[in-house]
């Protein structure tokens, strides 16, 4: 089974508590995670950190992990910061 | 001009004053002796700093100058050029000529640019003739880089930015990712990439806390205090550092140091991938680092990598020396130390007040305590004055120069010896000791030494000497400017001070007093006036700088064997322990170290007609009654002391009622009125709030002196027309 998360609008340091919060309980059901990013309206490095953090938690829960379909904002922010090495996206198979 | 700037630019002209001061002591030495490499790699990096800096403020007249200079420079540490006299001169004209530049900018003037065009026609006149080719770059640097560090090229300046925010920086609002942004709007971020190792794992991670380092590098026509400015908001919590790009690799090592070995490991690997040398090739290259290796900041492009190892491993070089100087020393305002001053002035009063009352209340343990208090200001007050001082090295490393130069005018080959150049001084003092001793210096050589001829003739080797020499004695300074030359002439000075109407010719001087005649206003003896000295003015300045500094001045010279000429200073104008006299109900300080010793007058003595003087130990001492100097009201005491007080050789007795003890005493200056009041130098504020004055004893010593040779000539004259000399 995997996990459909879809993050929408702002995803920034106000959200980043509640983001986070989310992610542990989604975490905490140990399976497989997919996050859809189309909708987010705003990113920033403090949810570009937590993205961070949710790879390395998977890879070290073991647990499969797809960031899919980042919106313009993501991709400018991972530009902006040179951050392509470490957030990677995948295609989506649709 | 931001603050930041004007602040970085004062520490630009700091740093530029030192190295040139360098730079000057080098060329003189390099004159004399044989030249080593090591030597020669000091004057190249001279300039090459200078340079280097002069571009992070894009002061491009003074970039262009020394360009050409560290060139020459440059050829000469490969050897393809060889020092010699004409050259060393030349550079050091080149230095004078870069001090204007400098002087200019710190006065906010414009620069002297078309002065340097003579200087860079000489200088590329010799580098033509040393290389017909006619080039002005180093070889052996690979075309592209070559290209790019064309001096004429003002354009962008590259920069590494290592970026560690503070763990706060997004609870308080700011984004790192604003601050790359803000960069864009200076000019192009041409790489980035963030170190993430360490964002935790687990529940470590707190979602609010940043975990980002950030590398950029950054090309704009910007000044560093610009980028600098842009972190001024995030600067108290964050680490940041900006490098000029080239020099970013040799500051690896130090900026990995306080890392974790995962972090270090990662920003080694991003530097890579960003097209820095590190490490390991630039211990490598720094032993490659040949003859050439020109400035090659904007030359990081891939092709040039190799070179630009070079220039990171040599700025490298450059960076620690730079670096220790600023640890060691810590740069104040002048101000504030003399605002700490005034302070501890305060509080030696005020601690001597409470050991006052402690005393007149008869509690011991409040004395202990207040002596102990008294104790420890005396540790800041000589920890504080410290600070103030200064070696007079300062002013004497200019006289090798100047020794040269007028020597070299005059036809004269002189000989300069310095000593006691570690003997320390108030810092105002040796300010306003510059000029007067370079007037004398010159005066020495102008005057002093004779011609090569003459001295041959004279039996003297043809080299003339010059004397500098510092040290201290009994709470003074003594600075001597002595030279091996024709001496004084006393008759000579004389004649003219009576043809100029300065002293009558029935005067009877003494040997110093004519001497002192050469201080005069308007007074100059030299049959040839040369124009460095003997123009009248000068030696009547000397004598009133000095005097501003409550200093002495004494001429010793016998004829044909030179002349010796001592400046006596106190030890700093501030604050001074003195001897705490009392006659009648006046209380007086006699400053500590000139007092020998106290003796108590024998009684017999009093009222004698041998008053003017006492027999001490077979010598005689002149007396002085305090009372009756200074006119005060009331009888002499039943018993009274004699204070034995010297200045250099002459010393005097002042006769007191009583002596009230050690006292540090803060120098009040007494208001202009008193300005000319010979035998007072200055009051103080006694522990009750009463003034006492401080006496001058340089000048009571003279008065008491001549009193008693007045005294004798009187007696001897008054014995001869057979009169008694009781009424004296």
């Amino acid at each position: 089974m995997t996990q459909q998360l879809i993050l929408s609008g702002e995803q920034t340091i106000y959200q980043a508590a509640d983001l986070h919060r989310m992610l542990v309980e989604a975490l905490s059901k140990k399976e497989a995670l997919e996050v859809e990013l189309s909708g987010v309206s705003e990113f920033d490095s403090a949810a570009a950190q937590i993205m961070i953090w949710l790879q390395r938690e998977c890879e070290r829960l073991g647990l499969a992990l797809a960031l899919i379909e980042p919106s313009q904002s993501v991709l400018d922010l991972v530009a902006l910061l040179g951050l392509a090495r470490v957030l990677t996206f995948q295609e989506t198979h649709s | 001009m931001t603050l930041n700037m004007e602040q970085a630019l004062q520490t630009f002209f700091e740093e530029s004053y030192e190295l040139l001061g360098d730079m000057e002591r080098m060329l003189l030495d390099l004159e004399m002796e044989e030249t080593t490499p090591d030597q020669l790699n000091a004057l190249f990096r001279v300039m090459h700093t200078i340079k280097g800096s002069a571009g992070l403020f894009a002061l491009d007249d003074i970039v262009r100058f020394t360009h050409q200079v560290e060139n020459a420079l440059d050829r000469l540490r490969s050897g393809t050029l060889t020092l010699d006299e004409t050259l060393a001169g030349l550079l050091l004209r080149c230095h004078d000529h870069v001090k204007a530049l400098l002087d200019a900018l710190a006065a906010h003037e414009a620069l002297p640019v078309a002065d340097g065009q003579p200087l860079l026609a000489e200088l590329s006149a010799i580098l033509d003739a040393g290389h017909p080719a006619s080039e002005t770059e180093p070889p052996a640097v690979t075309p592209l880089a070559a290209e790019s560090v064309k001096p004429e090229e003002a354009g962008p300046h590259r920069w590494l930015l290592s970026l560690r925010f503070g763990p706060d920086v997004l609870r308080n609002g700011m984004d790192p990712t604003s601050f790359v942004r803000y960069l864009q709007t200076l000019g192009e971020v041409e790489r980035v990439e963030t170190v993430s190792v360490n964002l935790p794992v687990g529940e470590h991670f707190n979602p609010e806390t940043n975990y980002l380092r950030l590398e950029l590098i950054f090309a704009g026509s910007v000044e560093v205090a610009q980028l600098w400015d842009a972190f001024e908001f995030a600067r108290e919590d964050s680490e940041i550092h900006i490098w000029p790009l080239a020099e970013a690799p040799a500051h690896l090592p130090e900026l990995v140091a306080d890392l974790s070995a995962a972090e270090a490991a990662e920003l080694k690997t991003v530097w890579q991938r960003m097209g820095l040398a590190l490490a390991a090739q630039t211990a490598a290259a720094q032993e490659v680092q040949a003859a050439h290796a020109p400035d090659q900041e904007h030359a990081a492009t891939p092709a040039s990598e190799k070179a630009d190892v070079k220039a990171g491993a040599k700025a490298g070089a450059d960076a620690p020396s730079l670096k220790t100087h600023e640890s060691k020393f810590i740069k104040v305002e002048a101000s504030k130390l003399d605002n700490l001053i005034n302070l501890i002035g305060e509080l030696v009063i005020a601690g001597a007040s409470a050991n006052l009352m402690a005393r007149r209340a008869d509690q011991t343990p409040l004395v202990e305590a207040t002596l102990v208090i008294s104790e420890l200001i005396e540790q800041i007050r000589a920890g504080t004055l410290s600070m103030r001082m200064i070696q007079i090295g300062e002013i004497f490393n200019r006289f090798p120069r100047v020794v040269r130069d007028v020597s070299r005018e005059l036809g004269k080959a002189i000989q300069l010896n310095i000593s006691g150049a570690d003997t320390e001084l108030d810092k105002s003092m040796v300010d306003k000791l510059g000029d007067p001793l370079m007037h004398i210096v010159r005066n020495a050589i102008d005057h002093g030494i004779e011609s090569a001829d003459q001295r041959l003739a004279a039996g003297k080797p043809a080299e003339g000497s010059i004397w500098l020499n510092a040290y201290h004695e009994s709470g003074s300074v003594v600075i001597e400017v002595a030279d091996d030359g024709g001496g004084l002439r006393r008759e000579r000075i004389l004649a003219k001070a009576i043809e100029r109407g300065i002293v009558s010719p029935e005067a009877s001087l003494t040997e110093q007093e004519i001497f002192r005649l050469i201080f005069e206003p308007g007074f100059s003896t030299a049959e040839q006036v040369t124009n460095l000295s003997g123009r009248g003015v000068g030696m009547d300045v000397v004598r009133k700088s000095i005097d501003a500094l409550r200093g002495s001045i004494e001429i010793d010279s016998a004829p044909g064997e030179g002349s010796t000429f001592r400046i006596r200073l106190p030890l700093t104008l501030a604050i001074i322990d003195g001897f705490l006299v009392q006659n009648a109900d006046a209380t007086f300080v006699v400053p500590l170290e000139a007092v020998i010793e106290c003796i108590e007058l024998n009684p017999g003595q009093i009222h004698s007609t041998s008053q003017h003087c006492l027999n001490l130990r077979g010598e005689i001492l002149p007396l002085l009654h305090l009372t009756q100097f200074f006119e005060l009201q009331g009888g002499p005491a039943k018993r009274q002391n004699v204070v034995v007080v010297r200045i250099g050789e002459s010393k005097a007795g002042l006769v007191v009622d009583e002596l009230l003890g050690e006292y540090q005493t803060v120098i009040k200056p007494l208001g202009s009125l008193f300005r000319n009041l010979k035998a007072i130098s200055g009051s103080t504020i006694l522990g009750t709030g009463e003034v006492a004055l401080i006496l001058d004893v340089p000048s009571l010593i003279q008065y008491a002196t001549r009193k008693e040779t007045e005294f004798y000539s009187l007696e001897r004259e008054l014995a001869r027309i057979g009169h008694s000399h009781s009424q004296v």
